[in-house]
């Protein structure tokens, strides 16, 4: 558990969360959503789809890899998920990942790796809401790709 | 390169130390740095110049930090980074620093 975190992200405590690794720039959000731990994923750095600021860029992105617009957040059979967040201005802010259990990770920025219960448990005014669930089947049988 | 006393070096070097905490506070937790070009503390630091480039390259050399790179982009114009290299933060950093020695920067 972290105080800053909790300070950070005020929906985080109740929601339920669990740090799942130590800080690093290696990677950001987009990138462990994508499966990659290599590169720090970001238009004007890396970024291999529609380029830009908004989350059409982002939703671009996961439609490159597969991905379509679902309505909601519960786990699926078969398919995995990503929540993906804008802010008031409508820039992208963050990417989730729900993973086979149902619980979502996330990568904090440069900041460290969590697993927390739901998409809501980041909101607020860091990344703004929830604005787009997409969906893909699971690349395998078993479930999620990290 | 523009030459500046060394009055006026410590009072940049000054500067750029009070905003570089705020930056790096501002981006904490953040992906999308590129989306932060219109923040008051970007703002500054772009304003402050080429004479803080060398002060960016110096941080980058001790910690390779994804937020200074949009930073070096918006006061250079430049993107020193091959493409093979896109996305991988430590390579990125030493390209930035090997674009400074080029330069003639003290990094």
């Amino acid at each position: 558990m972290s105080a800053e975190l909790e300070g950070a992200f005020p929906n985080l405590a109740a929601d339920g969360y669990t740090v799942a690794s130590s800080k690093t720039q290696a990677y950001n959000c987009v990138a462990w959503a994508a499966g990659d731990a290599s590169r720090w994923w970001e238009p004007g750095i890396y970024w291999p789809g529609p380029t830009g600021d908004d989350l059409a860029a982002l939703t671009g992105l996961f439609t490159a890899l597969g991905y379509v617009p679902c309505v909601g957040d519960e786990l699926e059979a078969g398919c995995e998920k990503v929540a993906l967040y804008a802010d008031d201005q409508g820039n992208w802010t963050h990417a989730a990942l729900q993973l086979p259990d149902g619980w979502w990770t996330s990568k904090l920025g440069p900041d460290e790796d969590i697993l927390h219960r739901t998409p809501q448990a980041l909101l607020g005014d860091l990344y703004g809401q929830v604005r787009e669930i997409m969906k893909r089947t699971s690349p395998t049988s078993s479930g999620g790709t990290i | 390169m523009i030459t500046l006393t060394p009055e006026q070096q410590q009072d940049v070097a000054r500067r750029f130390q009070g905003l570089a905490t705020r930056w790096i506070a501002t981006t904490r937790y953040r992906s999308n740095t590129q989306a932060l070009r219109n923040h008051p503390v970007y703002q500054e630091l772009v304003a402050l110049g080429e004479p803080v480039v060398p002060l960016i390259l110096m941080e980058l050399g001790r910690q390779p930090r994804v937020s200074w790179f949009v930073v070096l982009t918006g006061i250079t114009g430049e993107n020193p980074v091959p493409p093979a290299l896109a996305g991988q933060v430590d390579a990125t950093a030493r390209a930035w620093i090997d674009w400074g020695r080029q330069r003639g920067y003290a990094v």
